[in-house]
């Protein structure tokens, strides 16, 4: 379960990205966080993974407040959450299989279930024999698929997309939208922050919406109404 | 000990899959780790020089005519019971005649006039060389004492004494000098290659990001950093050293046209394994630590 507590984050007087925002998710859910460009949803996504700190407020993940882990812990929560971005930011020097493969290394997995595990990852996201490719030689949507198969391959319990389809053509990102419903099914909180409409309308699932920093409705089965 | 074969394995394909990286990496080293090492050398040549000129200074003991050999002699051993002196010649009053007529061989008004004497005219001396110029003083004055008045006639320290005075104040400026201009070029050097490495790193600041978003824990991103710097210095200290070779050895016969006492090729091959470890030291020093100041900059995340 996540659980924002009264969370605000302001980076300066005048820009205030979250405001007062308290939000439940509960295990296993598909939530999408929808808003117009600045709402600050990339900011709420931010606060989940710790990669900003609120300026008041709590975080909860599994019931430990997630601001109380130092910085050198902090490896340790985001190897239970799986990221994925607009961006792709994956390794450039490293193949579409160690960049997945290194997700599972850096918790220390030994080397046969690295090897395992990333190969099965590569099959779910249908790129099994693109893995000594590297990220250069791969179109944006399989570098979205390679990202979202390192973030799958430490099996999270929740995974993180911060408009994952941004910047993609529609067909590819409806792949990885179906990826990301797949994986929910398969019992994977996931959180979807995203501006595009067809999407959210098409999903049929809880949608939470943000303007100006503020939530202004959260519904299940929700529409995009902004 | 997984980890570390992983961060080992990081590293080298780091190495390898960035080779311009690596390249630009080890070369701005070894340009520093030579510039240095350039330094090094001018310093021991112009330390030669210095002792070369230290060396032409002495002082000169003249003993009146009627002193005795012996007593002469055992003033110099005296003289060589002092920590100052380093070497002491003695020239008696026939030495010195001769080395006189030697000098003068060409000119027959002196000679003549030297056998119109009965007698020879000259007084037998003590030259006397001082470890370090600043000491004849000291010497100077131990001689000036009374139990030596009756037998010494003249002490040539006196008459030169402003101009080795201001001898010593010329080498004590110049060491002086040389020290911080080596200290700066050296500073500048470092600092060249020190910003960048810091560039170098700045590459790969988004991927040191991406690291720590994927859970990776700090010495996992730093690991391979700090083990290519290592690697890098130690590279870069080798070329720097096989370079010096075929530099030495062409300069080596002409310096010594000019400084006949200094062998700087000699000099190098002597103490290489004290000047290795210097170059090893400051490579592998600047690769690690560069690394692990720049790491930390964008580890923040």
């Amino acid at each position: 379960m996540i659980f924002f507590d009264k969370v605000s984050k302001i980076y300066s007087p005048s820009v205030t990205a979250i405001e007062d925002l308290t939000l439940k998710i509960n295990p296993k859910e598909f939530c999408s966080v929808v808003g117009p460009s600045g709402a600050g949803k990339s900011t709420l996504l931010k606060l989940l993974i710790s990669e900003e700190r609120p300026s008041t407020g709590r975080i909860f993940i599994h019931d430990q407040d997630i601001n109380q882990i130092s910085r050198r812990r902090l490896p340790y929560l985001r190897r239970k959450i799986g990221m994925v971005f607009q961006d792709y930011k994956l390794l450039p020097t490293k193949t579409a299989f160690e960049n997945v493969a290194f997700a599972l290394e850096v918790a220390g997995v030994n080397d046969r279930i690295v090897e395992d595990d990333t190969r099965q990852v590569l099959e779910i996201v249908g790129l099994a024999d693109k893995g000594s490719q590297f990220p250069d030689e791969l179109s944006g949507g399989e570098k979205q698929r390679i990202a979202l198969a390192r973030a799958l391959v430490s099996r999270p319990d929740v995974i993180v997309a911060d408009e994952p389809t941004g910047n993609l053509d529609p067909l590819n990102g409806w792949d990885i939208i179906r990826l990301l419903i797949k994986i929910n099914e398969l019992g994977t909180t996931v959180i979807l922050a995203t501006h595009n409409q067809e999407i959210i309308n098409s999903l049929g699932r809880r949608v939470i919406t943000l303007e100006k920093g503020r939530l202004v409705s959260d519904e299940e089965k929700g529409q995009y109404v902004l | 000990m997984l980890t570390f074969l992983r961060i080992i394995k990081n590293g080298f394909q780091d190495f390898s899959r960035n080779i311009w990286l690596t390249v630009s990496a080890v070369l701005i080293m070894t340009l520093t780790i030579f510039v240095l090492g350039g330094l090094l050398f001018l310093s021991a040549i112009g330390e030669n020089v210095l002792t070369e000129l230290q060396d032409k200074i002495d002082i000169s003991v003249y003993f009146a005519t009627e002193t005795t050999e012996s007593d002469i002699l055992k003033v110099k051993k005296d003289l060589e019971g002092l920590n100052e002196v380093k070497n002491i010649e003695y020239v008696s009053r026939e030495t010195a005649l001769s080395k006189f007529k030697n000098r003068h061989a060409d000119n027959k008004v002196i000679l003549d006039s030297l056998d119109e004497l009965s007698a020879n005219p000259l007084s037998a001396s003590l030259n006397i060389k001082a470890k370090f110029s600043d000491q004849y003083s000291k010497i100077a004055s131990y001689l000036k004492s009374d139990r030596f008045s009756k037998i010494i006639d003249k002490i040539n320290f006196y008459q030169n004494q402003a101009v080795i005075e201001r001898f010593n104040e010329i080498m004590a400026s110049l060491r002086k000098f040389g020290l911080l201009l080596t200290a700066a070029l050296a500073s500048v050097a470092i600092l060249v290659a020190f910003n960048n490495l810091q560039l170098i790193i700045y590459t790969k600041r988004e991927e040191i990001g991406i690291m720590r978003l994927v859970g990776a824990s700090n010495w996992f991103i730093r690991g391979p950093f700090i083990l290519l710097g290592l690697f890098y210095g130690v590279v870069a200290s080798v070329i720097a050293s096989a370079v010096f070779y075929p530099i030495l050895s062409f300069a080596s016969p002409r310096l010594s046209a000019l400084l006949p006492s200094f062998n700087i090729l000699s000099y190098y091959l002597g103490n290489f394994w004290q000047i290795f470890p210097i170059f090893l030291g400051i490579g592998t020093g600047l690769g690690i630590l560069s690394g692990l100041i720049a790491i930390r900059r964008y580890l923040r995340v």
